[in-house]
Formats: C-alpha cells, sequence, structure tokens
C-alpha cells in the first residue's frame, strides 16, 4: 500500500511541476516555488477509495498532549500546529504529499520579478464559519494583532515582511510602516523588505492564520471556546474537555466543504507515550503519533508501524567563549571522535540518520553535506595539535542534557567514545529542562544537547541561528564570513544561487569550525491503521484532515459512532 | 466543641497565607522562567510578554496584587502556559474528575480494609487473616506506577475486558436510593416489630452509619459499573489505602478485644457479633479514621502517576506539570486549593475522633 501511494505520489507531483512551471514561465526567476498555480486542481487530492461510503467517517487519534492554546497567532508547539490545521487556513495551504504551498485562502497569488511583492487573490467564496465573508482586512487585522499580541512569541514568522521587524523590536506604534496593504476587500499586497524564498510556506503557517475579529473582541481570552469560537478552516470546534479530548466536524461554510469526507475527528490528548501505545494496540485509536522509546522494538514487529525522516537535526552545542572549546580543533577533534553510526545503530535504533552537516536532508533541491566523518587518529592529531597530546591537561568539561532516559544513553555513549578515542574524560550534568533552558542561555556549559526542529522546508531554518548574536546561536560562535554568506543569500533571488551561498554556509559551519556537533537527523514514527487514507508521509508529520478519509471501519471509529456522536 | 471548630477554622486564612507567601518564595527563587522555549525569543518580545503577565515588577509587587485579587475577587489569575485559560478554569476543569476518582478510591478502600481488617482481627490466624494480610502487604508495597500498567497488561490488552484509559463518567442514584428505601423500611419493621420501649439514639445512629456506607458502596459500584474507563484507575489508586486500612483495623481491633470492656460485653452474654459491631469496633476503627484525614486529602488533591496512567483530566497532573513548566499562577492556585483541603479534612478527622473517643474533650 505505501508502494503504491508513493507512486501515485511521484505521477500527481510530476504532474503538477509540470502545470507551475508553464504556468510561471517568464514571469519569475526559474526554479522559485510555484507562484501563480493558479487553477489548482483540487480534485487531484481527492483520492479514491472503495469503501468510505458505506463507513462511518470517524476518525480518532491522539495528538500527544493537550494544547496550550487554540489561538494559532499564539502557538509555538506541534501539538497546536496540528489543530491549527483543521481549524484555520492561510493563504496558502499545504500539499498533502509534498507540502509544497498551494493555494488556501487566496485562490493564486503573483509575486513580483524581483519577489519581494506578493499579491494575494482571497477566494471571493472563502466565508468563516458563521457566514462572515473572509476579507483581506481580515489577513491584515490578523496580523497586526498578531504583532501586537504579547502572547504571540513566533512574530519572527512575520520578520520577512518590510517593517515588521521593527514594529516589534523598536516598538514602532505606526502600522502603516510595515508592508501589508489591503488594495482591495479580496486582495492583499504584501511587501517583503528582501525577497524570501520561502515566504508561501510561511503563509501556510499557524502564525500566519487569521483570526475572526468580532469575535476576539467579544470574548477576549474566552474566543477559543467551542461555543464562541469563529474559524475559516475545513474544521470546526465541537467539544473541548480540556486534557481528554477533542472533538472536530466539517465546517460546513469552508469554501471546500466537498473535499472533506470525515464527518468527525475525536482528538485525544494522551500525554503517557505507553498509554498512547496501549491505546492504539486495544484499537481506542488509530493514529498515534509517536512511540514510547521501550516499546519501538515491539511496534516495529507491527504492520502498522511507520517511520518516516523528519525535518530536525539532533546535534551537541560547543560553548566557544572559554577553553577549551574555543579552539576549533578541539571542536573538530571531539566531532572526529564520535562514531555517529553506532549511536544510531546501537542507542537510537528506529532509523535515525547518522549527521555531518547541519541542514535535516529532505529539503527539496538542497545537497545533504558530507563533513568529516568519524575518524580517531586523526581526532587524536588535532587534539595533541592544540596542546592536550593524549588528552593530558585537559580540564575538566562536562556535558549538561535535560533529564530524559534516551538524551542520557546517548550522552554516555559520547562520553565513552571520548575516553576510548581520545583519552579525555566528560562527566554528565543533567537539569530539569527549564533549568537546562536557563542554563543554555547563560552559557552555564562546556558541552550542551540541543535539537532543532525545522520551521518550513528550508536550510535556513538551520542555518540562521549562527549568525552573530542570534537568539538561538547560544555558543558564542561567531564568524564575520558566515554572517555574510547568510546575507548574501537573502538577497539572492536566484533560487539556485541561493541554495549554493546555503551550502557554503554548512561547509563552513562543519568543515573547520564546529561550534556544534551534529549527531543525527531525526525520525518520526508512530502507528497508523491501514483503513485511513489521503495520509502521506512527510518529514514535518503534516497530514492535512480535508484529504483524508475511512476506507473500512476501525474499532475506534465504530466505538466512537456507537456513543451516540 | 462548636468553638473549638470556630477557632480552627479562623485560624484556616492564616495557614493558607503563611502556605502561599512561601510557595511564591519558592518558585520565585527556582531558577527557570515560564516563557522559556527551546527556541530563544528576542529580548523585546521576551518583555512584552512579562509585562503582560505582570512579570516585569518587583516580586513584592506581584505578590501584593496577587493576594488582592484572590481575596477580592476569587480570581487566581490567568494560566501561563494555557493561554487560553485561567487557573480557576482549569482547577474547575480538573477537580471533578479528581475528586469523582479519589471518592470511588476511598469508598472502595474504606469498604475493602474496614471488612478485611474487621474478620481478620476476629479470626485471627485465619486462613481469611493470613490470606488478606499477605494481600494487603502486598498492597501497600508495590507502588501503583507498577499496578497500574499490570492491570491494563491483564485486562485492557488480554482480556480486553476493559478500556485502556479516558474519563467516560455515568452515574444512576436509583441503586443508592434503594438502599435508603431499604434501610429506611428496615428501621420501621423493627420499630413495629420490638415497640418503642427499645427505641434508642445511638442503635439509629450506628445504623445509619452501616445504611450510609452500604449506600456510598452501591453508588460506587453504580458508577463503575457503567463508567467502564474508571474501573482500572480507581482500583489503581484504591489498593495501597484499602491495604493500609485494613491492616490498620485490624490492629486496632486486636488492641480492643483484648481489653476489658469487651470481656464485660462477652460475660454479659451478647452475641459475638454484637461484641464486634457494636462495642469493639468504635473503639478499632480509631487509628484508621485519624489515618484517613491525610489519605483522604492525598487521593483528593490528585496523583500524578494514575492520572497520567488512565489520562484522567484532573488536577494531579496539572499541578506537577505547573511547577515543571513554572506555570506560577497555576501552580499557586492549586497550592491554595490543596492547603484549603488539608485543612479541612484534618478538621473533620478530629471532629469525628471526638464523637468516637470518649477520653478526647475539645475544649
Amino acid at each position: 500500500m505505501r508502494f503504491r501511494a508513493f507512486a501515485y505520489a511521484l505521477t500527481l507531483l510530476s504532474a503538477f511541476a509540470a502545470t507551475a512551471a508553464a504556468e510561471d514561465e517568464g514571469k519569475k526567476p526559474e526554479g522559485a516555488p510555484p507562484a501563480d498555480p493558479a487553477g489548482f486542481d483540487f480534485s487531484t487530492l481527492f483520492e479514491p477509495g472503495d469503501g468510505w461510503r458505506s463507513t462511518r467517517q470517524i476518525f480518532v487519534w491522539n495528538n500527544e498532549t493537550e494544547p496550550e492554546t487554540l489561538d494559532p497567532a499564539v502557538m509555538t508547539g506541534v501539538t497546536e500546529h496540528q489543530l491549527a490545521l483543521a481549524l484555520f487556513e492561510g493563504l496558502a495551504s499545504h500539499h498533502p504529499e509534498t507540502l509544497e504551498p498551494i493555494p488556501g485562502a487566496a485562490w493564486k497569488w503573483d509575486v513580483s520579478a524581483d519577489g519581494t511583492v506578493y499579491t494575494f487573490h482571497l477566494r471571493k467564496d472563502a466565508r468563516w464559519s458563521n457566514g462572515d465573508p473572509l476579507t483581506a482586512e481580515d489577513f491584515r487585522w490578523s496580523w497586526e494583532r498578531a504583532l501586537r499580541e504579547p502572547n504571540c512569541q513566533y512574530k519572527e514568522m512575520f520578520f520577512p515582511i518590510r517593517g515588521a521587524e521593527a514594529f516589534v523590536e523598536a516598538n514602532e506604534k505606526d502600522w502603516s510602516t510595515v508592508g501589508v496593504a489591503v488594495t482591495s476587500p479580496h486582495t492583499l499586497t504584501v511587501t517583503l523588505h528582501t525577497p524570501c524564498a520561502y515566504f508561501l510556506e510561511l503563509c501556510a503557517f499557524e502564525t500566519l492564520m487569521p483570526v475572526h475579529r468580532r469575535t476576539l473582541e467579544q470574548f477576549g481570552q474566552l474566543w477559543t471556546r467551542p461555543e464562541n469560537i469563529v474559524v475559516n478552516g475545513p474544521f470546526a470546534l465541537d467539544v473541548w474537555k480540556p486534557r481528554d479530548r477533542i472533538e472536530m466536524v466539517p465546517n460546513a461554510k469552508w469554501w471546500n466543504r466537498g473535499i472533506v469526507r470525515l464527518e468527525r475527528m475525536v482528538i485525544r490528548a494522551i500525554d503517557d507515550q505507553s498509554t498512547s501505545y496501549n491505546e492504539y494496540l486495544s484499537g481506542g485509536v488509530d493514529w498515534i503519533r509517536s512511540i514510547a522509546a521501550g516499546k519501538v522494538t515491539d511496534a516495529q514487529q507491527q504492520a502498522d508501524y511507520y517511520v518516516q525522516p523528519y525535518l530536525g537535526t539532533y546535534f551537541f552545542r560547543f560553548n566557544t567563549t572559554e577553553p577549551p572549546f574555543d579552539d576549533p580543533k578541539v571542536r573538530k577533534a571531539f566531532n572526529q571522535a564520535i562514531d555517529k553510526r553506532v549511536i544510531c545503530e546501537t542507542v537510537l535504533k528506529a532509523g535515525q540518520v547518522p549527521a555531518t552537516g547541519i541542514v535535516s536532508p529532505g529539503i527539496h533541491g538542497f545537497p545533504e553535506f558530507k563533513g568529516p566523518g568519524y575518524d580517531p587518529v586523526k581526532a587524536r592529531a588535532l587534539l595533541a595539535e592544540a596542546g592536550f597530546p593524549e588528552g593530558k591537561g585537559f580540564p575538566k568539561v562536562d556535558v549538561l542534557y535535560n533529564t530524559s532516559e534516551s538524551h542520557k544513553q546517548v550522552c554516555e555513549k559520547l562520553v565513552e567514545m571520548w575516553k576510548t578515542n581520545l583519552g579525555v574524560t566528560v562527566t554528565l550534568r543533567n537539569c530539569e529542562w527549564k533549568v537546562y533552558l536557563e542554563e543554555t542561555r547563560k552559557l552555564s556549559y562546556s558541552i550542551q544537547r540541543a535539537g532543532w526542529i525545522g520551521d518550513y522546508a528550508d536550510p535556513a531554518t538551520f542555518l540562521d541561528m549562527w549568525c552573530t548574536g542570534r537568539g538561538n546561536n547560544n555558543t558564542g560562535w561567531s564568524s564575520a564570513a558566515y554572517d555574510d554568506l547568510l546575507a548574501r543569500s537573502t538577497k539572492e533571488t536566484d533560487p539556485a544561487k541561493r541554495y549554493a551561498l546555503l551550502a557554503e554556509a554548512e561547509k563552513l559551519l562543519c568543515t573547520d569550525e564546529f561550534p556544534f556537533m551534529p549527531i543525527y537527523f531525526y525520525v518520526n514514527q508512530g502507528m497508523l491503521r491501514p483503513e485511513v487514507r489521503g495520509w502521506h508521509e512527510n518529514i514535518r508529520d503534516l497530514h492535512p484532515f480535508q484529504y483524508l478519509f475511512l476506507a473500512g471501519p476501525t474499532k475506534a471509529s465504530a466505538a466512537a459512532a456507537g456513543s451516540g456522536k | 466543641m462548636g468553638r473549638y471548630v470556630l477557632r480552627r477554622l479562623l485560624w484556616t486564612p492564616l495557614v493558607l497565607l503563611v502556605l502561599v507567601t512561601l510557595t511564591f518564595a519558592l518558585i520565585k527563587a527556582a531558577p527557570g522562567n515560564p516563557f522559556a522555549m527551546d527556541r530563544v525569543v528576542s529580548e523585546e518580545i521576551r518583555a512584552q510578554l512579562e509585562a503582560r503577565y505582570g512579570l516585569d515588577k518587583p516580586a513584592i509587587v506581584q505578590f501584593g496584587q496577587y493576594l488582592g485579587r484572590v481575596v477580592t475577587d476569587f480570581d487566581f489569575g490567568p494560566s501561563m502556559k494555557f493561554k487560553d485559560r485561567t487557573v480557576n478554569d482549569i482547577i474547575a476543569n480538573g477537580i471533578g474528575p479528581t475528586m469523582l476518582l479519589g471518592a470511588c478510591a476511598v469508598i472502595l478502600a474504606v469498604a475493602i480494609g474496614l471488612t478485611a481488617g474487621t474478620i481478620g482481627a476476629v479470626r485471627q490466624n485465619s486462613v481469611f487473616d493470613h490470606a488478606s494480610m499477605s494481600a494487603a502487604t502486598f498492597g501497600m508495597s508495590v507502588p501503583n506506577f507498577v499496578t497500574g500498567p499490570v492491570l491494563v497488561l491483564v485486562f485492557a490488552l488480554s482480556w480486553k475486558a476493559l478500556p485502556v484509559s479516558g474519563f467516560d463518567p455515568s452515574f444512576s442514584l436509583l441503586p443508592a436510593l434503594g438502599i435508603a428505601a431499604l434501610h429506611v423500611a428496615w428501621r420501621v419493621t423493627e420499630r413495629i416489630r420490638v415497640g418503642p420501649a427499645g427505641f434508642s439514639w445511638g442503635r439509629e445512629f450506628a445504623c445509619l452509619w452501616l445504611g450510609l456506607l452500604l449506600a456510598a458502596v452501591t453508588s460506587v459500584v453504580t458508577l463503575l459499573a457503567r463508567s467502564p474507563t474508571l474501573i482500572l484507575p480507581a482500583v489503581t489508586l484504591a489498593l495501597p489505602f484499602a491495604s493500609r486500612i485494613a491492616r490498620l483495623m485490624r490492629a486496632g481491633m486486636l488492641e480492643v478485644i483484648g481489653q476489658d470492656y469487651v470481656r464485660t460485653a462477652r460475660a454479659k452474654g451478647l452475641s459475638e457479633t454484637t461484641v464486634v459491631v457494636r462495642h469493639a469496633l468504635k473503639g478499632g476503627i480509631l487509628p484508621v479514621v485519624s489515618y484517613l484525614g491525610p489519605a483522604i486529602t492525598g487521593v483528593l488533591t490528585g496523583s500524578l502517576v494514575v492520572e497520567k496512567i488512565f489520562a484522567i483530566p484532573g488536577i494531579g497532573r496539572e499541578f506537577v506539570e505547573a511547577a515543571l513548566s513554572r506555570d506560577y499562577m497555576l501552580v499557586l492556585g492549586i497550592v491554595v486549593l490543596d492547603g484549603l483541603l488539608l485543612v479541612l479534612f484534618n478538621l473533620a478527622v478530629d471532629v469525628v475522633y471526638g464523637f468516637l473517643d470518649p477520653r478526647i474533650r475539645y475544649e
């Protein structure tokens, strides 16, 4: 079944690419994201499947934990993102297989030749769930509100837009400085300060999704309650029992209501991974998004188990502001003394990919960087060059991680390899999550465990943070050459040249400098019933719910139907 | 007695104030920030957030404002983690499931524990005694993060008789009302049979207790029969309490049964049942009563482990998770709630003690 889906995806993808390319010719730089997929045929996403008509279309799945909010502008987590995908729709939306931006609330968009002005044409038939028309002003107001809302922590998603960063950072009060203009009730013109290759992806991101002004003004903090909330996505909120479940039904006013086959989604908030796995085994839920570390081997024996590459990198930061890691040779020695394959195969065991670069693979068109690999002889030589032959005289250092059994296992393996290959003793230091974050921010560490999940499928999401002074740099590392490469890449309108600059930046990071030590690229594991269709593996674990359906009854859907819902 | 209770109640706000002050100081002293994420936001964005929740003010001002809001509006503030919800709202949502589950567990534990303990004491060294005490030792020493998953494995995954997790309570008052009706019928027929001469308030009171216990147990059984999701968590939660109560009850009863007044009662020629139920039980239950106060509070403030294993939307895990995510407001709110419960249940235990043990006088 997986193979069939894959072949199907390929056919579709090539057809899609062909139409997009034909449309774009002569308008904009070649190879850029599909800027004008006017007439995108959504019916191609209506996957045929027998038996769905005679099946109660109730999809029961586990969303891992209780969402911190249902307000798209305030969300930060993966759990919330899943819910936002169902409830709201940005100007663009995600293609269910490739995740490329396809039309959402806007039916088409034009991009200026220099790539800085986007004109979005909103659907005339797009409506809020209460029947109000969805207009360009709704987006403008929502974006202004997000930038003013103290609870919005992802304001930087707006920063490609001209004036947005100043509006936030310099506490600019005047909205007219921001490059968002309503040019007609259904036309939104957005001006960027430099071209942004992934801006359309951002337009599908939850922070840029619209919210209903009148509802917010009337109910304030209570606007997301089921009795108050007004949404513009494929589903509407029906039940919200905190810590227990959320239930959604199709939004009757959604412009593409016809494509939605599910009649209800029951979304559990089971945060214990063992319980979640047991629920799946007992037939209580039809999709779980992760698997408890202790159950992986058991799960791999099951037919419903899946594992997909995930857009994320697991790495360790070095504190480059103090000895011994202020010396790039020491950092490189520590890097080359680690056999990452062993960690993936003996500790993690779920198909994680050893990493020698920082950019997670799977980003369309961006080559995976192969940096220097495991080489204990070279590592020892480097350490000797740095003044610590056979590890003699090496200062006491420790590796900081947040308390967790799986991190501990990885760290123990590292410590063991450093001891064997370099003769250096590194101790372990674990802290509870919030303390760990504080220690990281204050650079009170020598080596720190870290992970980074990409927000959008573009190498910049992994590279931008290493620029001087970036909040997420957290290593004290700084390089004028690197900053310059990144600055040039943002100004570059030719995607191929831009990728070349970014690849060069990654090479700079991961050849001699190594402010961090990449270990592996994430994978995402879960269990999914074969009856669930329209679900496709992808690197961000996003599965737009409007395309899902059940090809046959499952125990969970039958139970939900039986309880009169 | 009334004055004693009144005095204890008047002390309550002061106790809570001390508790809140200490908690506030501790949580402020703990490293970490409620808004820290693994991705760092700019100083400006952080500052806006902190201003939104008043964290930019000096700690003493924050504390004063917090107390003022709690006292005047009974408003425990916004949650810093759950941005759409207030602390009042989260507590209101979580306290129901926790209390329902806790009540089930306590009633089950009391019913099982008292029965097993009493029979064990009366039939000391019998097969039942040895079996129940071995079971009790087992129940006390195996932690619920072991019993819970084992019960799930056996009853939910292998036998498939019960659901793995969830919270779906359904209740009917009818069986309990039936017990009440039977109780009334029983008392009335006895009056008709024996006549007014044999009437004593003491006996009515003892019978009422019996009736109440029966009604409570019936209600729990009804609830569990109608809501299968509750069975495993209630049993998991009840097991250690039932074991403890059984052992305490047995020890208490053994001590009382050896005393002179019980020998006197036997010498009067009373039946063994009357000796046990009317004379020994009242004294033998004292250790259980003093244990019940903190035990009930413990159960009602929620169990992190049981709520997590069975995905119960209760207050116990809210508390622990709030502390871990530095949700200052939610931690303080739940501390006040738990403190209040603890004070009230300890008071209730002291009052019941006074009724049961004539040696204790409250002045």
